[in-house]
């Protein structure tokens, strides 16, 4: 099972693949108001891209729910009890 | 103000409430949104204080005071929220000498705006991603600080997307072409499964629909769900009837006619989209309502009679959009029973009104971008 850090780090690599996002840039608690070129644009680029990391789909709820790190922590953590690390 | 009413409307399918328990939930939740709203706003409690029929005796959301759509058209926008507060404003694309709407919207108004729209679509396509081709150029949508009618549009079903191509190109002239290649390859890719096509009505007929149906071509894309909007000006003008564009659509896409779906919005309107049933009926969603009204007496009117589109919705917090008397004709065609299950006031958008602004859909004014804020043109 993935831990927090684990799931964290996929998340950033995402982010980065995505936007080019400093991985230090994606903590708990940071919205699109703190990543730049996380639009509604980007957020279809960046779902597929955590789906890629993640080994996993988002149906359009999950997608939705995502509104900032936290968020998108607590939909991937929700999702995945078995992804490879 | 939140509230969680309006969340709950928001989880909830958007066509499932019927009207006799719809009618008094919407009149409770929009008495306390335009109470609210003159709470924040002088001109706007005028305007409630004057009206016929006294707030807390409205027993109707036909009674309550109900604000002229050309309201908007002023700078800085009607709001209902501190500027600090607003993430973003949306203007009404404006011809020559006419003004734009402004819309202001703060971040609980986006996201309502988006989760509406989504509850709404997804009646109509289902919930699944899939791959996603706009019938448009990249240009279209492209991630500046300003994004057009179309590009508004295009986002408002990014959430439904997978992967998302453009399927025209502009040629040297400037003038938007299909993409072969590009439409050659999401066909050989996609062709047997679902996927979801955009574009702006008068685009899609000019750029694609009419040159492959002239070289009788298909593109073979039996799973479609095509969307589209943007009124029938330009395609009145050369006389095609919407039973025509929509059965050489279906044809050139190779789908059946009822996967070609027609729907209506505004930006005024923003979170709700009026979306063609099969029987061609368009319907309000749990989190709003229509209203048609006599052009003179301004009452509502009966069963195939044609009107005044007046808009009701629970989604704005950050402007006064809550009952919206249009400049657009809708037809009543029953009151509720529509086949298609669908409750409530089934109607036909009926045109321009006369002798109003020649008005085209939105046009956003991106401030601070966030994922989930789209708009629907």
């Amino acid at each position: 099972m993935i831990n927090d850090q684990e799931l964290l780090h996929k998340i950033r690599h995402a982010f980065h693949e995505s936007f080019g996002t400093d991985p230090e840039t994606v903590v708990p608690g940071a919205g699109p108001d703190d990543i730049p070129g996380w639009d509604s644009l980007g957020h279809a680029v960046l779902a597929t891209n955590l789906e890629d990391a993640l080994d996993t789909t988002f149906d359009i709820d999950e997608l939705m729910a995502m509104e900032d790190v936290t968020a998108i922590l607590e939909v991937a953590a929700g999702k995945l009890t078995d992804v490879p690390a | 103000m939140t509230d969680t009413r309006i969340d709950e409307l928001l989880d909830g399918p958007a066509y499932g409430t019927p009207v006799a328990e719809r009618g008094p939930l919407l009149l409770d939740l929009l008495r306390d949104q335009v109470s609210s709203a003159a709470a924040r706003s002088p001109a706007y409690a005028n305007v409630v204080r004057h009206w016929p029929v006294p707030l807390d005796e409205a027993d109707a959301v036909a009674d309550l005071p109900y604000l002229p759509v050309s309201v908007f058209k002023r700078n800085p926008p009607l709001a209902l929220v501190p500027e600090t507060d607003v993430l973003r404003e949306l203007h009404s694309s404006s011809t020559t000498g006419q003004a734009p709407s402004r819309i202001a919207v703060d971040r609980v108004t986006a996201l309502r705006m988006t989760r509406g729209a989504v509850q709404i679509l997804r009646d109509f396509v289902g919930p699944e991603r899939r791959p996603y081709l706009v019938m448009d150029v990249p240009a279209s949508n492209a991630a500046t600080t300003e994004v057009g009618a179309r590009g508004a549009a295009i986002r408002a079903l990014m959430p439904f997307a997978s992967s998302v191509t453009y399927g025209l190109r502009a040629d040297p002239s400037g003038e938007s072409v299909p993409d072969v290649d590009v439409l050659r390859a999401f066909v050989d890719e996609h062709g047997d499964g679902p996927v979801l096509v955009y574009g702006f009505t008068s685009v899609l007929w000019t750029a694609l629909v009419r040159p492959l149906a002239e070289s009788g071509l298909d593109l073979g894309l039996p799973n479609v769900h095509l969307l589209h909007s943007g009124g029938w000006k330009k395609l009145a003008a050369e006389a095609v009837s919407k039973e025509e564009f929509t059965s050489a659509t279906a044809s050139v896409f190779g789908c059946a006619p009822d996967r070609v779906i027609d729907y209506y919005g505004m930006v005024e309107n923003l979170g709700i989209v009026y979306p063609d049933c099969q029987f061609g009926n368009k319907h309000a969603p749990v989190t709003g309502e229509v209203i048609v009204r006599d052009p003179l007496t301004l009452a509502p009117v009966g069963e195939g009679e044609t009107g005044l589109l007046q808009v009701c919705s629970v989604l704005p917090e950050s402007f006064p959009g809550h009952l919206l008397l249009t400049e657009d004709l809708a037809t009543v065609k029953m009151h509720d029973g529509c086949p298609c299950g669908r409750p409530g006031l089934a109607f036909r958008f009926a045109g321009r009104a006369p002798r109003t602004e020649t008005r085209g859909c939105g046009n956003v004014d991106a401030r601070r971008p966030h994922p989930l804020e789209v708009t629907t043109a």
